[in-house]
């Protein structure tokens, strides 16, 4: 990915629906953590984690309706993000497996996916994920 | 809010192209099936302001993120 990619959520993310446009970028080079940052609220910004750099115990079926308000054609072009809550510290900060992002980067098109499976948690431990012992 | 009465295998339409039937009623759990098209999205409701309320708290200014990254790539060492 490059430094920063502007990213179009034309439906906004659960709770932010107001926020359309927000930027990727990589937060370090040696890790699959990213910023999502607002570019209308400054002070929104997501930490995200590419989940499939740390488990291979993470699998989700994408909904036909966000393959089509993507315009998702093809696999390469889809790249997956999970959103990291801090909770005040790394033993405590979890991720949501539940709603991942899903980004089409030929595009810079995202949607915030809520997953009807309930296999996935919402709050899953970080340090799990990190792991690699998320469960399928 | 409209409310109607529905008895088992009774449905409802919605539209041209939404049918909501009533499967099951068991106790107070009822299962309903939803006939739609596939662009409509369906999505309980508990589990979309679950995702709202964890939105909220993940939300941060980017200064008050950068420290967890920091420590999530020292630990990744």
């Amino acid at each position: 990915m490059e430094q920063s990619t502007r990213i179009t959520f034309a439906q906004g993310l659960p709770g932010f629906e107001n926020l359309r446009q927000f930027s990727l970028s990589h937060a370090f080079e040696e890790t699959e953590l990213y910023y999502l940052q607002s570019s209308e609220e400054p002070d929104i910004c997501f930490l995200c984690i590419n989940p499939f750099h740390y488990t291979k115990g993470y699998e989700f079926v994408l909904p036909s309706t966000v393959q089509e308000e993507l315009t998702i054609k093809h696999l390469s072009e889809v790249a997956v993000f999970n959103i990291v809550t801090i909770n005040g510290g790394l033993e405590q900060a979890t991720v949501n497996l539940q709603a991942p992002i899903i980004i089409n980067t030929a595009l810079g098109k995202g949607a915030q996916v809520v997953l009807n499976d309930t296999v996935h948690n919402i709050r899953e431990s970080l340090k799990n994920l990190l792991q690699g012992t998320v469960a399928k | 809010m409209l409310i109607l009465s529905r008895k088992k295998n009774d449905s409802i339409r919605i539209g041209d192209n939404i049918t909501i039937t009533v499967v099951e009623i068991s106790g107070d759990t009822i299962k309903i099936g939803i006939d739609a098209p596939k662009n409509i999205q369906i999505i309980r409701s508990e589990l979309l302001k679950a995702v709202e309320q964890e939105n909220k708290s993940a939300a941060s200014p980017r200064s008050a993120i950068f420290d967890l990254a920091q420590l999530i790539k020292g630990d990744q060492k």
